[in-house]
């Protein structure tokens, strides 16, 4: 039995230029952006039609956000450089950066939960008022997209032991990645948005 | 015969120096917060320094720096599409701004009414 892949599955295909798997993701974070969009429109709207509105910093903890912000950007970094490293073809490169990139996306959502648990603790859910009920779903969805991330690269670092040298593999890899860069550049809307201003 | 993935050598030191910048403008994100400044003006300087982030992960981590064509028209169509999703619901909220659109119903307790008579009134 034959395993060669189908040609646009690996190699750009005629008409886009694009193997499926690139011109896929990039629909897919098409259709992301304007979800996020809908939402930052509503908290927009809600803002500017609220008679009052708390500064981020008064309400929520600011160092935890920047801190996870640092941690956000720098696991960007490492999953460009395990794509780096599996179009090297460096097994180990790849493994070791895609384990950091997972680490850090733990430490995110351990922090991200620190701060939830303080605001329940605290009494603030969502039903407290437009600014948490903002705040609780545009950081929960964002932390249920950081969760998909967390699936989808584990999946990869699995798949590299068996699949590493299959000609779909650095395709794939490059897809992760850029859904992770799109995971890490909402949040960088989120925290000036809902923490800073 | 089957096929196999090839090595390709790629660049890290663009991705470093773009790690550097992101961080010190996540700093600068937070320093002109503490800006007293009026709440538009921090608003605007907070995204712009937002989207110049995103622009540098966008650029050089997805590599949109030297990306095909149809995924710039795929882009910029998602752009167009977020303007229009922007501006109409915005401007129709500034339109409106302070504009109730209905008045508020206070309910109190009144006397409940007599009872209506059982048989209608008989006609002369």
């Amino acid at each position: 039995m034959s395993t060669a892949a189908a040609p646009a599955a690996v190699h750009p295909g005629e008409n886009s230029g694009l193997s499926n798997a690139k011109l896929g993701i990039w629909l897919f974070l098409a259709s992301e952006v304007m979800l996020f969009a809908t939402l930052f429109t509503s908290y927009l709207v809600l803002r500017l039609a609220a008679t009052a509105w708390p500064r981020g910093w008064e309400v929520l903890n600011v160092p935890l956000g920047v801190v996870n912000t640092f941690v956000l950007i720098t696991s960007s970094v490492t999953i460009v450089l395990a794509y780096a490293k599996c179009m090297a073809r460096d097994k180990a490169g790849f493994r070791r950066y895609m384990t950091i990139t997972l680490l850090l996306s733990l430490v995110f959502l351990g922090i991200k939960s620190v701060e939830w648990g303080s605001k329940f603790h605290h009494d603030h859910y969502p039903s407290t008022n437009i600014f948490f009920s903002v705040y609780f779903v545009l950081t929960g969805l964002h932390a249920l997209h950081v969760i998909g991330g967390i699936i989808l690269n584990t999946t990869l670092l699995v798949m590299s032991e068996k699949h590493w040298d299959s000609p779909l593999f650095p395709g794939r890899v490059e897809a992760a990645g850029l859904y992770w860069h799109f995971v890490d550049i909402v949040w960088i809307f989120l925290l000036p948005a809902l923490y800073l201003l | 015969m089957s096929q196999t993935a090839t090595a390709q050598h790629v660049d890290v030191k663009p991705y470093l120096l773009v790690f550097g910048a992101l961080g010190i403008l996540t700093v600068a994100t937070v320093l002109v917060s503490y800006f007293d400044w009026s709440p538009w003006l921090t608003i605007f300087v907070g995204l712009a320094i937002a989207t110049v982030k995103a622009s540098l992960v966008a650029a050089f981590f997805m590599h949109l720096k030297g990306e095909r064509v149809i995924i710039y028209g795929l882009l910029g169509l998602c752009v167009v599409f977020c303007v229009v999703l922007f501006s109409i619901p915005i401007s129709d909220s500034q339109a409106n701004a302070g504009r109730m659109t209905h008045t508020p119903v206070v309910i109190q307790e009144t006397q409940a009414p007599a009872e209506a008579p059982a048989t209608p009134p008989q006609k002369p």
